[in-house]
């Protein structure tokens, strides 16, 4: 972490401090000031966007705690936001208030994310993904066939403390608050000893254990919050929807969630805010661009807006795995590098 | 014969790891490189068998030359086609395949038919191998394990060997066990080796000519018997000092100047 | 009892698709590590490429299976040549993704050129069956299915474990660099590797699209085919061979049985369940090589 010269730590505290500038603390301002007046700059529109995005990035933080950070491949991740979602939706139905419905969600995600993630203590790397994987289906049979999946719930209108969440805009403002406070509890995670121990695990997991680390406990864990978040997150997407169904968390999600953390950036947080925006900006690109595909190929044309938006994300993927695989906080500290050490290269 | 021409060598684009490094290896000539970790010995011999690349090095100055061809830009797999083969610190040993198949994938290389009587020499050489040769490779113990990649290289019917710390992790009675067999191989068939060590002791001995390697730079070469009698070899490799003098940090300091010839 | 036998034959047959779309995919992960979960677009993408030659563009059946199997060689090699190369030594998830992406990638390219209907396979085996008395019968195709996939796994095994390149392959496996050191042309084995792999993958694709029809959902037959390796062990042969069809009986044995129970769908679930099973229990496979892995 690059402090300018003349700072210095002299306790722990200060050392890790998420705010160690006062620079930093005028960014955050205006950072947070941004996150709720964003939807007023930009055209309506958009704003399925920008909600989209807020609760796709809730789910990746949760994804980058297990996956970024923890170093456990998820296939699934999108199967345990339709836990939380549908969890949720008959909770909200049966009257629960918002907040304890939230929590409900969450707890629920994480709990079935637990349960699916006991094959992590014994697997590891592509076996333990391909297991993840067979959780998605598993999860999402039992769904359709026991809940009532593929109709799926309606969502009733939410309101807190008499707040109503009833126009696209407050929804906005229940889903940033919501991701902001998660954003924060994830960076909190990740500055503690549960953080370090995640790290410890990712690189190598056997040597942590040998150091004292509950590896066991800590694998769990991991699944634990991540999907907890993703349990958050879906039902964030079903309140917005205003239902809840199967068919709103298919399996190439997962896909691309994992795809947004390695755009972003695996190992911090930031990558998941960076490659959330820009993964889902490609594709509003892709909506926008589907009708000029749709004059180059008249023969096809009903199937472009469905298709494009798909090409240009799988492009934008392949090419980023490809040529930039530590993500765009990487290509963007080397930026800031390149500027701060200005004339020199390094 | 191996010939390094103020080899410059670059990790990243960034990180300079040998700072223009000359070498000779005469053909049969055995030649030991020492020097503490971090000198740039492991990097030297990546340069020379092509494996910098994998790890984005690359020579950026100078040249590697073998029996008079540049060796410096060419894959792992020309270069050991050309006769160099590398035998890699820690082993590197095909651990699901059996000891012997270990041994057979060195011969690949040079496919004709041969193979029969090349592994029979293998195994003359490391009588313990013929014992151990359908264990699975994984489970040998260190020592069996470098035997079998020494075996391996063998087998691809080298001129020379790139040897990176064989002693590494044995017991110094198997040490001088695979050091008199290296000598063997070097003087039954006039096989040029280059050995990497950190065991100054046992390198000296067993080598005909030594390089010493300190921060990627050649700062001492000679015969063996001369670097052995050298009294900041004596002192830094090999662990003597002077008896009655009592060390103060001044004299530390002192040798550290002396030595800022280059 | 007829129902038994009807589920073991077309079990039998359908695991053998599945065993053989596997053994494509584990050659890779043998000899790069590289996972390709675009093993399924591939299969897919064969049968369509047979469509095209032989339907769209008339040609006749031998000449449109061989160019829709070089086509196959052709991606295979493009794959290893421009993809590949970058992929080694990155971390498994980056190897993941890239395949998952580039899989997903393909899904757009299929739905633009074919669309998103089922199209039916021009038909490649003859109509009929052989009866075994009362018990059983079996179609040409099934039997067909079983037979090819009974002597590829012959040549293959044949080449992998007799000559050079399969021992080249398995060091290439075990240790890329090393293999390297050692002379082995690294390049070469990824290039056979891939080439294999493609090439069964699209010959498993055009036999399956015969009974089950051309659409990108036949797809997720290649998650069948790695679940089918993963449950056999990533590292063997006999594994898979072994695996794919009891997988494929069991598939359908669930589907008949249990079916009626759950009200549908067991079939795509089944193997999964498996799956998770095996990994619990015995996690690099019934028979796989262990990590072998020393701090």
């Amino acid at each position: 972490m690059w402090r300018p010269s003349g700072l210095f730590h002299i306790n722990y505290r200060q050392e890790i401090a998420f705010i160690q500038t006062p620079a930093q603390w005028v960014w955050l301002v205006i950072g947070l000031i941004l996150a709720y007046t964003l939807p007023l700059f930009m055209p309506m529109i958009l704003w399925d966007y920008l909600i989209k995005s807020w609760v796709t990035i809730a789910a990746v933080l949760g994804l980058s705690i297990l996956t970024g950070i923890c170093g456990q491949i998820s296939l699934g991740h999108t199967a345990f936001m339709a836990v939380g979602a549908f969890v949720g939706a008959i909770l909200l139905d049966h009257g629960v208030p918002l907040i304890p419905a939230l929590i409900a969600a969450g707890l629920a995600g994480g709990l079935v994310g637990l349960i699916f993630g006991l094959p992590a203590l014994r697997i590891k790397g592509f076996y333990l993904a391909f297991a993840t994987l067979a959780a998605f289906y598993i999860i999402e049979f039992a769904l359709i066939h026991y809940f009532g999946g593929e109709v799926g719930h309606a969502v009733p209108p939410t309101n807190m403390f008499g707040f109503n969440f009833d126009s696209d805009l407050r929804i906005y403002y229940l889903v940033v608050s919501v991701t902001l406070l998660l954003t924060y509890c994830s960076k909190n995670i990740t500055r503690s000893k549960w953080g370090r121990a995640f790290v410890a695990i990712r690189d190598h997991d056997i040597a942590a254990n040998t150091l004292g680390v509950n590896i066991y406990f800590y694998k769990l864990m991991a699944f634990f919050i991540g999907c907890f978040y993703a349990g958050v997150s879906g039902l964030l997407l079903s309140i917005y929807m205003g239902w809840a169904s199967v068919d709103h968390y298919p399996l190439s999600n997962c896909i691309w969630y994992l795809g947004m953390l390695i755009v972003g950036g695996m190992h911090n947080i930031s990558g998941a805010y960076l490659g959330v925006f820009f993964i889902l900006g490609i594709e509003q690109i892709g909506i926008a661009m589907a009708p000029v595909f749709a004059e180059w190929f008249p023969a096809k044309a009903g199937s472009m807006i469905g298709t494009v938006p798909i090409l240009f994300v799988g492009l934008t993927l392949v090419l980023f795995i490809l040529f930039e695989p530590r993500g765009l906080v990487h290509r963007w500290e080397i930026i800031k590098t390149s500027f701060r050490l200005f004339p020199f290269s390094h | 014969m191996l010939n390094l021409v103020n080899v410059e060598v670059k990790y990243h684009e960034v990180i300079l790891v040998l700072r223009g490094v000359s070498l000779q290896v005469e053909k049969g000539q055995m030649v030991s490189l020492l020097g503490a970790n971090g000198a740039g010995k492991t990097t030297l011999l990546k340069a020379v068998s092509g494996i910098l690349i994998p790890e984005d090095g690359r020579v950026t100055d100078g040249y590697i030359e073998f029996e008079g061809r540049r060796i410096d830009r060419l894959e792992p797999f020309d270069v050991a086609e050309a006769g160099i083969l590398q035998v890699m610190e820690g082993r590197r040993i095909f651990e699901h395949l059996t000891a012997e198949e270990n041994l057979l994938t060195g011969a690949i290389l040079h496919g004709n038919g041969r193979t029969k009587q090349d592994l029979e020499k293998v195994y003359a050489y490391f009588p313990k191998l013929l014992q151990v040769r359908k264990r699975t490779a994984g489970y040998l113990s260190g020592g069996e394990q470098q035997m079998v990649v020494i075996g391996r290289a063998l087998m691809g019917r080298p001129q020379m060997l790139l040897l990176d710390e064989p002693s590494l992790g044995l017991a110094p009675i198997l040490i001088r066990e695979i050091f008199d067999i290296l000598r063997n191989i070097n003087r039954d068939n006039r096989i040029g080796m280059l050995v990497v060590e950190q065991n100054a002791k046992i390198a000296l001995e067993r080598t005909q000519y030594g390089y010493v390697m300190e921060n990627g730079r050649i700062v001492l070469d000679g015969p063996a018997e001369r670097l052995k009698e050298n009294e900041d070899i004596k002192e830094f490799y090999l662990g003597y000092a002077e008896k009655e003098k009592k060390r103060s940090y001044r004299d530390f300091k002192h040798y550290s100047r002396r030595k800022r010839w280059l | 009892m007829e129902k038994l036998a009807s589920c073991l034959v077309v079990g039998l047959s359908t695991g053998c698709i599945y065993s053989l779309v596997a053994i494509g995919f584990v050659l890779i992960y043998k000899s790069s590590g590289v996972l390709n979960f675009a093993q399924g677009a591939i299969l897919i993408l064969g049968a369509y490429i047979f469509y095209s030659f032989s339907v769209q563009l008339g040609l006749p059946m031998p000449l449109a299976i061989f160019l829709a199997l070089v086509f196959g060689a052709l991606l295979g090699y493009g794959l290893e040549r421009f993809i590949l190369d970058r992929l080694i030594g990155q971390p498994v998830l980056a190897i993941i993704l890239l395949t998952l992406a580039f899989s997903e990638l393909l899904k757009g390219t299929m739905y633009l050129a074919w669309g998103t209907d089922l199209i039916s396979a021009p038909r490649l085996f003859p109509q009929g069956n052989i009866n075994f008395g009362n018990l059983a019968t079996i179609d040409y195709s099934q039997l067909a299915f079983i037979i090819i996939t009974f002597v590829l796994v012959v040549l293959f095994a044949v080449f992998y474990n007799k000559t050079k390149i399969g021992l080249a392959m398995k060091a290439t496996a075990d240790d890329t660099i090393a293999a390297a050191n050692v002379g082995i042309k690294v390049r070469k084995v990824f290039a056979v590797t891939w080439i294999i792999s493609c090439i069964t993958a699209a010959a498993g694709g055009i036999l399956v699209t015969n009974v089950m029809g051309i659409h990108y959902n036949v797809a997720e037959i290649g998650f069948k085919a790695m679940a089918v390796a993963l449950v056999g062990g990533l590292e063997s042969l006999t594994g898979i061979i072994v695996i794919g069809p009891i997988l494929g009986i069991v598939e359908f044995l669930a589907a008949a049985y249990l079916d009626p129970l759950v009200g549908g769908g067991m079939r795509d679930l089944a193997p999964f369940i498996i799956l998770l099973i095996v990994l619990i229990v015995r996690p690099y496979g019934v028979f796989g090589w262990e990590r072998i892995e020393r701090i």
